[in-house]
């Protein structure tokens, strides 16, 4: 897109000047000279590989994307809703141009920000899903996103675009992952319809060699529902923005995330949530386990515009730090223009509670498994919350991974503190 | 069983001293109940008894079974058959009470050389313990006491003791914020606990728990240090007369 790329030129990289970068400084990283990958007959990749990075989820839909392009022959497709459109937004640009063109980069502002801008100048591929009115999509759809760098360090701007249509229902997971170094700067736009329920989950587990920008934008009509969780475990440095819409009376929204930072990994979270309706509710919850020398960052925005009366809105941040040199900041920011709301925010920033540790060592356990425990039990509490068993399980594997740093194989979900094994209520 | 002598404890914090000189002895079978005014003491000899390390022992021993309980980690008691029910139970959000519960079970008894139970029999133990303390079934499965209300926090530890088949437990206030309801469920389970193996130490403000679980011996404690000792008695009398006449007995 032409005015992206203006904008973009006029703009350039943001500078740890601005305020929204004040934390996160992308002058190195715009010093490596990443590639463009041209070719989409990439296929250095296999089934097995790729096998590594879906969750377990029964009937779910898997589609495939290797350094941007879609990948018909590793990914499974089974018969769709009437009326449901999956394509590969290369595809869907052709095809439906019609459905495509009136929500793309409609809310996923490139002036605003300027990686957004960079992704909107070089759209190739991703994914276009199209949900008609009244549609329950019974399967979740789940995306993965796969970068080999073979090599020279590449870049890829995935863009996915999700229409859900008045009443729909929709399940998504969005996975990242790679080898090698690389850059992902992927934006996701998603749209939900009066009465439609979107449940996501982002998860990202790149390369710890890997930059990772992710944006994701909604927008939501009157009483419908989104749902978002994100899971940040990989990439040396990592930026993931949330900005929610809540356009129309009675919407809510439920944001999840937990980010996870050790060796020298930079994880920053930004967050917006825009009541621009009234009697729209939103709950944030984000939890973040800093590690070594690991920095974070949590930008949690709440703007209520005067129109948005009864508006109900919670915040809450809480980051748990296992080392001395790990470093957090993390910043509620609320902007309330509107009389009758009700808002709450907090934020903590702390090290493992000694009651808490006491009391599991006081009924015999030792004192590291309690340590351990504690905080796989910190990030558990964002886990539980995912609506997709398959997802929960997979995701308390990728915890335990990388708690222990050994992010080469899948774990047996057997030698997980918290399996649940053969007995569902043990 | 439990050898206390000459006991002196202060907060590793700011060292200001608590336990002036403390003697205690505690034989198998028996139930001390341990009464007092705020700040005597009472809950910091609990605390200090399962190794909370916010206290120092300045002076004075503790034997236990005729080891020095001193040098063992609070996990170390635990295994060793001590239990301490707290006044003020935790809230551990993201762990499930059955995982936290088979957990501590297994680890006590690997240290006793036991086989550890899986999850079918450790299910059916837990089961059949909750039937006993009129706790609900749903509980196992969640989180450690998030959400609990302050009785089913205190059931919650008598669960824990039920389970763990200490040889040695403490009661730390487990009567306070419990409606009279709430203490008759928890008293009638002490009651099926008390075995001639096991000894229990009650701290209690009031008397009134006294009432439901009836202790061999009743000792004061007022500024640090054990005031007076005696029988049942003893507690009435302090419900009739209040704590002061204890302290001219000092």
């Amino acid at each position: 897109m032409k005015s992206a790329f203006v904008s973009f030129e006029d703009k350039g990289y943001p500078s740890p000047r601005e305020e929204a970068w004040r934390y996160t400084n992308v002058v190195p990283m715009t010093e490596t000279p990443f590639r463009f990958v041209k070719d989409s007959k990439f296929s250095g990749v296999s089934k097995d590989k790729i096998k590594h990075f879906v969750a377990d989820i029964e009937g779910a839909l898997c589609l495939v994307f290797v350094n941007g392009f879609f990948q018909p022959q590793l990914s499974t497709l089974q018969g769709l809703p009437q009326g449901m459109i999956l394509q590969s937004m290369a595809e869907a640009l052709k095809t439906h141009s019609h459905l495509v063109r009136p929500y793309l980069a409609r809310f996923a502002d490139y002036r605003e920000h300027p990686f957004v801008a960079v992704n909107t100048a070089f759209i190739h591929d991703g994914l276009f899903i199209f949900v008609p009115k009244k549609t329950v999509v019974k399967f979740p759809v789940h995306l993965v996103y796969f970068s080999a760098s073979e090599g020279q360090e590449t870049v890829t701007h995935p863009r996915n675009l999700f229409v859900v249509e008045e009443q729909g229902q929709l399940q998504l997971i969005e996975s990242y992952a790679g080898e090698g170094t690389y850059w992902t700067n992927t934006v996701t736009e998603i749209v939900a319809g009066s009465r439609a329920t979107v449940d996501h989950v982002r998860v990202q587990k790149e390369d710890l060699k890997a930059t990772h920008f992710s944006s994701v934008f909604s927008h939501q009509a009157a009483d419908s529902h989104f749902h978002s969780h994100l899971f940040s475990f990989g990439g040396h440095l990592v930026r993931n923005n949330t900005h929610v819409i809540l356009g129309g009376e009675k919407s809510d929204c439920l944001l999840n995330g937990f980010f996870m930072g050790q060796g020298q990994q930079h994880v920053d979270n930004q967050t917006t949530m825009d009541h621009a309706s009234p009697y729209a509710s939103s709950d944030e919850f984000y939890k973040g386990i800093l590690k070594d020398q690991a920095q974070g960052v949590f930008n949690g925005r709440i703007i209520v515009r005067p129109q948005a009366q009864k508006t109900n809105a919670r915040q809450s941040n809480r980051n748990l730090l296992l080392s001395e040199e790990a470093r957090m900041n993390t910043k509620p920011n609320l902007e309330i223009y509107a009389n009758d709301v009700r808002c709450s925010h907090g934020a903590t920033v702390g090290h493992i509670d000694e009651e808490q540790l006491f009391y599991l060592r006081s009924r015999g356990l030792d004192r590291h498994i309690s340590y351990d425990l504690l905080t796989y039990a910190f990030a558990r509490e964002i886990i539980q919350k995912v609506p997709l068993e398959g997802m929960g399980r997979s995701l308390e594997c990728d915890l335990f991974q990388y708690l222990h740093g050994e992010t080469s194989q899948k774990v047996p979900s057997a030698a997980l503190p918290f399996s649940r094994g053969p007995q569902r209520t043990v | 069983m439990l050898n206390i002598n000459n006991l002196h404890v202060r907060i590793k914090d700011n060292g200001i001293e608590i336990l002036k000189g403390i003697d205690l002895r505690v034989n198998p079978g028996e139930v001390h109940a341990i009464m007092g005014p705020n700040g005597s003491g009472k809950s910091t000899l609990a605390q200090v008894l399962a190794g909370r390390e916010t206290y120092e022992v300045t002076q004075g021993e503790i034997l236990y079974e005729g080891k020095n309980l001193l040098e063992l980690s609070p996990e170390n008691r635990a295994r060793e058959g001590i239990f301490l029910a707290l006044q003020y139970p935790v809230e551990i959000p993201g762990i499930a009470n059955s995982y936290f519960l088979k957990a501590s079970l297994n680890a006590i008894r690997r240290h006793r050389g036991q086989e550890e139970l899986d999850a079918m029999d450790f299910l059916s133990l837990a089961r059949e313990k909750m039937k006993f303390i009129k706790m609900d079934e749903s509980f196992l499965n969640r989180p450690v006491n998030e959400g609990f209300s302050g009785g089913e926090k205190k059931r919650n530890e008598i669960l824990q003791m039920a389970i763990l088949d200490p040889k040695l437990a403490i009661l730390d206030e487990t009567d306070s914020g419990l409606d009279i309801d709430a203490l008759k469920i928890v008293a009638e389970g002490v009651n099926a606990l008390r075995r001639p193996d096991r000894a229990m130490i009650l701290v209690t403000h009031y008397q009134r728990l006294l009432n439901y679980i009836v202790p061999d011996y009743v000792h004061v404690l007022s500024g640090g240090r054990i005031v007076k000792s005696g029988d049942k008695g003893l507690a009435l009398q302090l419900e009739e007369q209040g704590y002061a006449w204890t302290e001219g007995g000092v």
